[in-house]
């Protein structure tokens, strides 16, 4: 199979509401601004994988609406109704097998158009769980709370993670910057489903990423800082009730998978971008992946994460945006000393069910 | 009551939830919708690309993908490019309401417009209606038009 | 593409207006069990699942989480499509591109809805634009009557002609255990006489609604040989969008440009220079009777405006030159986010021989079309040959 590089990536401005914005108009930001890292049209390139959910949208086959702004007009377009990683994933497929050259991989979504509470419910077993009414903060409570029993992690710890992401989205210029916090602030906050309280779910937000990727010799022409997609991986775990929240096989699969294409062996990446919608997911998952979550080490989420403020969908492809920026050495003020491996996490479902790993790495 | 079902009896569980969105129109929309209810204006907009005059406007010409910043004026007559009469009941998705049966309902080329946009017709007997036959707008008096598409009432033959 | 990827398993449900008696994971497990079991495989030889589904029609959110240990995919990469009715050729293409790039070796693809189970033609209005198109629609009839009058006009196309594809589905339909309506006696004058809903369509030119699951294995050549001594190679896919509003097309079916963009890719890939002559039987997704002529023109099977000749004709019977949809095609059978993917199925049980009563003799290529969305169309070529 021949090598797939990110040769451009772009944001819009992730915020509360994007009331300014159609959801089509959010993604065109992105796109744009992808388009113009790429230094190419929207014509050069020559299929699309898009990452949306319907009901987010609020339209059945939501992603007719955005078949001029992927350029999809007589070519190849499909969506991937999960984590923008998994898009990029299919998007890797259809170059790394030779058929395709460019591909536009995009997410979005408006967690400010819907009603959150129907939305997440309608992913509840309809026969027995939907009737009890709870949501997606009722499940992640009950994972936290067997979680912080075990003793593996302390709501501590976890509150830690929410001030470093929240302090992360001042040199973040795609999101909303919020305010600080301290740990007793968080632990304070009033409760949503205990032992959670309002800051440890990330916030919610309307959003779009975007990511040019080529085959090697066209990345070749196009860009003298290619980043490679090293590997790429993902499993889907039991349904939630099915499976204790300590159980993270699917997350090892995942990463398993693409560290493995990669060639990595043991070898720690020195950037790790983690998606949860969960203070106490992220505390689990980028331990699990080998971050190093002690405020010295500082391996993780440098963009902020998810609770910096991305929303559903979007949040695995902003990871990858957020590892080519360190890769390529313009992240700025949030620049990590030469960065060149890079892990990107998303993550999908009630009670982090399907895990996604993109394995990048810097330079030709 | 009604009998109770024998214990090995398949069973359908009834759910309905009210699925409430409040859709951002965006810029373009949001532009054509005013211009719609205020001045019973319709406008397109024209691509730098290809030239073509796009109806609903939109930032982006599919056809060619280039940039559509020009807004011109269209309608509000036209001329049919496809139609039938509709003789099932259908639910209008915004009122709730059945609409009464039969009625026309075509794709309409509104003069100036390189597009077609569905909407319905005044007649509603099938052999009154013809494809290239012109149609002109009736719009809602001003003080019932809301912004949308609907206010439009449907289109006359000219 | 990279090394070739082929089917080598097919599974339906037996498909009908309401399957009361299965929940949605039970049923789609049924199809995935004949599947698997057809070929004596099992889950285990599983590497990845894609699924497809519109997950407003039944109002489940996530569908293929909540039933991932029912179909096998417990543990595995699995993969959630939606790209309305082409979905299940898009899941049958993305399994492709999965084996082809070298990432899984074998991929189960799967297709399914329950349409008696929500409010489908609620959902469906929800396709359109909640700014331009909602308050102006007329459901999905209002909308095939006015494409289906742009081919008329067009092309001179006759009632009697559409409805000799009416009568044709459901016929064939008879030689198709899973297939949902079967009608040996139907007639064209049953067809012509049956209720007008959006002129020209009547009652009995329209699709139905279905209750159903499709379930294909693919595999990487070297399995594919182990699972099959005939498998159907997956030569040739390609994918092609229209622009997003309805009214776009300037002639909708009459010249329906996503489709020869795919046709002409896939053709073109496979070295298919004439189609009626290289192709031995095709799967075609038709919506309405008048859609099946009008495709036969956009395919290239006959010259423009000649749709309606080729049925006269008899060309595409189940005896006849070029026969088209064989199985019965979505007049007869249509649960909507399996029927793409029943039509590659169905495509592939040609190549590998496996179509039983409704088995073309010597197929060696067959192709397989998804329509759906707002006029997008895709189009895969099975060979019983890899190259």
């Amino acid at each position: 199979m021949g090598r797939v590089a990110i040769v451009g990536v772009g944001q819009s401005v992730h915020a509360r509401d994007r009331h300014d914005v159609a959801y089509a108009e959010l993604l065109l930001e992105a796109i744009d601004e992808a388009l113009d890292d790429a230094g190419i049209g929207l014509s050069d390139v020559d299929n699309a994988v898009t990452a949306s959910l319907d009901f987010y949208d609020g339209r059945t086959i939501s992603n007719m609406a955005v078949a001029e702004v992927v350029g999809s007009y007589l070519k190849p377009e499909s969506r991937i109704c999960s984590d923008g990683i998994g898009a990029l994933l299919y998007g890797w497929a259809r170059i790394a097998d030779g058929d395709h050259r460019v591909g536009l991989v995009t997410a979005h979504c408006k967690e400010s158009e819907g009603n959150l509470a129907t939305i997440e419910g309608a992913a509840f077993d309809p026969f027995v769980q939907r009737r009890l009414g709870a949501d997606a903060d009722v499940v992640a409570g009950l994972a936290a709370r067997q979680i912080y029993d075990s003793g593996a992690f302390a709501p501590t710890d976890a509150a830690a993670l929410v001030v470093a992401a929240r302090a992360a989205s001042a040199v973040n210029p795609k999101v909303t910057t919020l305010e600080s916090m301290t740990v007793a602030k968080v632990l304070d906050a009033p409760r949503s489903a205990t032992p959670l309280g309002v800051f440890d779910r990330a916030p919610n937000r309307d959003g779009s990423c975007a990511v040019i990727i080529a085959a090697e010799e066209v990345a070749m022409d196009l860009s003298g800082n290619p980043v490679w997609i090293a590997g790429v991986g993902t499993a889907t775990g039991k349904y939630w009730t099915d499976r204790h929240p300590g159980d993270l096989s699917a997350l090892d699969r995942a990463r398993d998978g693409a560290v493995a294409m990669a060639g990595w062996g043991a070898d720690v990446p020195d950037v790790f971008e983690v998606s949860a919608q969960y203070a106490h997911e992220l505390c689990q998952f980028a331990t699990r992946l080998g971050a190093d979550l002690t405020e010295a080490g500082g391996n993780l989420n440098p963009s902020g994460g998810r609770h910096a403020g991305n929303p559903v969908t979007v949040s695995g492809l902003s990871r990858v945006t957020e590892c080519v920026h360190q890769l390529r050495g313009d992240a700025g003020p949030r620049q990590h000393h030469d960065a060149q491996r890079a892990l990107a996490h998303g993550v999908a479902g009630l009670g982090a069910q399907s895990h996604f790993v993109a394995t990048l790495e810097a330079g030709v | 009551m009604s009998p109770t079902p024998p214990i090995d009896a398949v069973l359908r569980l009834e759910y309905a939830a009210d699925f409430e969105y409040s859709y951002a129109a965006g810029k373009f929309a949001s532009r054509f919708m005013n211009a719609l209810r205020t001045e019973a204006r319709l406008q397109g907009t024209r691509c730098d690309g290809c030239n073509k005059v796009l109806v609903p406007p939109r930032p982006v010409c599919g056809l060619c993908s280039g940039r559509t910043a020009e807004w011109v004026d269209v309608g509000p007559s036209g001329v049919i490019t496809g139609y039938t009469v509709v003789e099932v009941p259908f639910i209008d998705p915004m009122t709730g309401v059945e609409r009464p049966i039969p009625y026309g309902f075509a794709f309409v080329r509104l003069d100036g417009a390189d597009t077609n946009i569905y909407h319905f017709l005044e007649e509603s007997r099938h052999d009154k209606i013809s494809i290239g036959m012109r149609i002109t707008a009736v719009f809602k008096p001003a003080p019932e038009r809301d912004g949308t598409l609907a206010d439009i009432i449907h289109f006359r033959t000219e | 593409m990279g090394r070739n990827a082929a089917i080598v398993a097919v599974g339906q449900t037996d498909h009908v207006s309401r399957r009361l008696d299965v929940s949605i994971p039970e049923m789609v497990r049924e199809a995935v069990d004949r599947c698997l079991g057809s070929k004596d495989l099992n889950s285990g030889q599983v590497d990845a699942v894609v699924v497809g589904n519109m997950e407003l029609f039944e109002g489940i959110n996530f569908p293929e989480l909540w039933m991932a240990s029912a179909i096998g995919a417990a543990g595995k990469p699995l993969f959630k499509l939606n790209n309305g009715g082409t979905v299940g050729a898009s899941v049958a293409v993305a399994a492709a591109h999965l084996v082809a790039s070298g990432l899984y070796d074998v991929v189960l693809g799967i297709g399914y809805e329950k349409q008696s189970e929500g409010e489908t033609q609620s959902a469906i209005t929800t396709v359109g634009d909640p700014a331009w198109e909602r308050s102006v629609m007329a459901g999905a009839i209002g909308n095939f009557g006015v494409m289906a009058s742009t081919y008329v006009a067009e092309s001179g196309v006759t009632a009697e002609q559409a409805a000799k594809v009416a009568v044709k589905a459901r016929r064939n339909a008879c030689f198709n255990p899973h297939a949902h309506l079967q009608r040996p006696d139907i007639t064209v004058e049953e067809v012509l006489a049956s209720r007008m809903l959006a002129a020209p369509l009547r009652l009995l030119d329209m699709c139905p609604s279905s209750d159903g699951a499709c379930a294909v294995v693919m595999a990487a050549p070297d399995r594919a040989r182990e699972m099959t001594p005939r498998p159907a190679w997956v030569v040739a896919t390609e994918t092609a969008h229209d622009t997003q509003f309805m009214g776009d097309s300037p002639k909708r079916l009459a010249r329906m440009r996503s489709l020869i963009a795919a046709s002409d890719s896939v053709y073109s890939k496979a070295g298919i220079v004439h189609p009626r002559a290289e192709i031995d039987v095709a799967e075609i997704y038709e919506p309405a009777s008048y859609a099946e002529l009008a495709m036969y023109e956009s395919l290239r099977f006959c010259d423009w405006g000649e749709g309606g000749a080729l049925i006269d004709d008899g060309v595409t019977l189940m005896d006849g030159e070029l026969p088209v949809n064989p199985s019965g095609g979505v007049l007869s059978t249509n649960p909507v986010g399996a029927t793409a993917l029943i039509r590659v199925a169905e495509a592939a049980l040609q190549v590998m021989g496996e179509a039983g009563d409704h088995q073309i003799p010597g197929v060696e290529t067959a192709l397989a079309t998804g329509y759906g969305g707002n006029a997008w169309s895709e189009a895969v070529i099975v060979k019983g040959s890899a190259s």
